[in-house]
């Protein structure tokens, strides 16, 4: 019983360090060599959690060999074009100037039904708003409507204001966040002096956040006040 | 690129350790094979005092093996020659025939040990 219990914590622990290894992209949407690892991954570290007669090593290696052949894999495609093309295949075009192209939707085997749910994702209920619309590696549909039923942005009013970083997060239950200060610009006498004006230490902060303009908002802890 | 690093030196540490397993285990299963010829030899001639002598070597081998080669091998494979090991010095105080057929049988376990981690092309496919 004890071995399956440390077993299971080992296993644990290294299918965590596999998907960090992996990277924050597959945490995302996942490339078809990456679903491959994914499943593949979580079945090998089944195997010798659930019989204690087959050593580690035989979930250990694969595992670890497997993730690390997937990050060799991800880097050679990012310098070669043709390398990605053979492993994640190339995104194809289902609807161009507002027109289905049914054979391409025939050849990827997707079904009126597959299309017109992914438009609803967009909020779109009539195909004819659609200007085009592709499919791309991971099997995600990307829709552009069409401009008449695009919504309106500040541009097309010719309404132009300054983009902004959205406001960081400097306190976190009673913790400074050195690298939010660093990337707003400001310091820590900034912070000080906020705090002293606001009559609260850092321990007393629940949440303190701040913007580039250094316009902030704090949120003492409930038991603090 | 440290992640790329990283996982390179993953590959390589496998391979060197799966190369290194290897060749550690072909030269224990020598040595074990040599001892198990001798404890056959000395049964054969009668000298039981030093094919028991051979016999304990052959445990106390069999012992340190065990654990290394666990890492690497289904732990049902070695009980196998475990039992076998553990018969051996009854079976040579019994003066039985049934000695030299568990010492085969001893060895043919741990021949097969070193073949099925050998990557031999039917062993892959």
């Amino acid at each position: 019983m004890l071995i399956v219990f440390f077993r299971a914590i080992i296993l644990y622990a290294l299918v965590i360090l596999s998907i960090r290894l992996m990277g924050k992209r597959q945490i995302g949407e996942l490339q078809p060599s990456e679903l491959v690892i994914t499943i593949l991954v979580s079945n090998i570290a089944t195997l010798p959690i659930e019989d204690t007669t087959i050593p580690m090593t035989t979930g250990i290696i694969p595992m670890l060999t497997l993730v690390s052949l997937d990050v060799i894999m991800s880097t050679l495609t990012l310098r070669s074009r043709k390398l990605r093309q053979i492993v994640s295949g190339n995104p194809k075009v289902i609807i161009s100037n507002g027109v289905i192209d049914q054979k391409q939707m025939k050849n990827l085997r997707f079904s009126v039904d597959d299309l017109m749910e992914s438009l609803h994702d967009y909020n779109i209920f009539d195909i004819s708003e659609v200007q085009y619309a592709i499919v791309e590696t991971t099997g995600k549909i990307s829709v552009m409507q069409k401009n008449d039923y695009r919504s309106l942005t500040p541009s097309d009013i010719e309404l132009y204001s300054e983009t902004k970083n959205p406001p960081q997060i400097l306190i976190d239950d009673g913790v400074v966040m050195h690298g939010a200060i660093d990337f707003l610009g400001l310091d820590m006498k900034f912070l000080n002096d906020t705090l002293r004006k606001n009559n609260v230490e850092v321990s007393d902060v629940f949440l303190m956040s701040c913007d580039e303009d250094k316009n902030y908002k704090l949120v003492k802890k409930e038991d603090s006040n | 690129m440290k992640r790329l690093i990283l996982c390179i030196a993953i590959i390589v540490v496998i391979i060197s350790v799966s190369v290194f397993s290897l060749l550690t285990i072909k030269n224990k299963n020598e040595h074990l094979i040599e001892t198990l010829n001798a404890v056959t030899e000395y049964a054969e001639d009668k000298k039981t005092d030093l094919a028991l002598e051979k016999i304990d070597e052959f445990s106390r081998l069999w012992k340190k093996y065990y654990i290394c080669v666990s890492f690497l091998v289904e732990s049902s494979c070695l009980e196998d020659i475990s039992n076998s090991c553990a018969k051996l010095k009854a079976l040579l105080m019994k003066d039985s025939e049934e000695l030299y057929s568990e010492c085969e049988a001893i060895k043919y376990g741990i021949t097969l040990i070193y073949n099925n981690e050998f990557p031999y092309l039917h062993s892959i496919f």
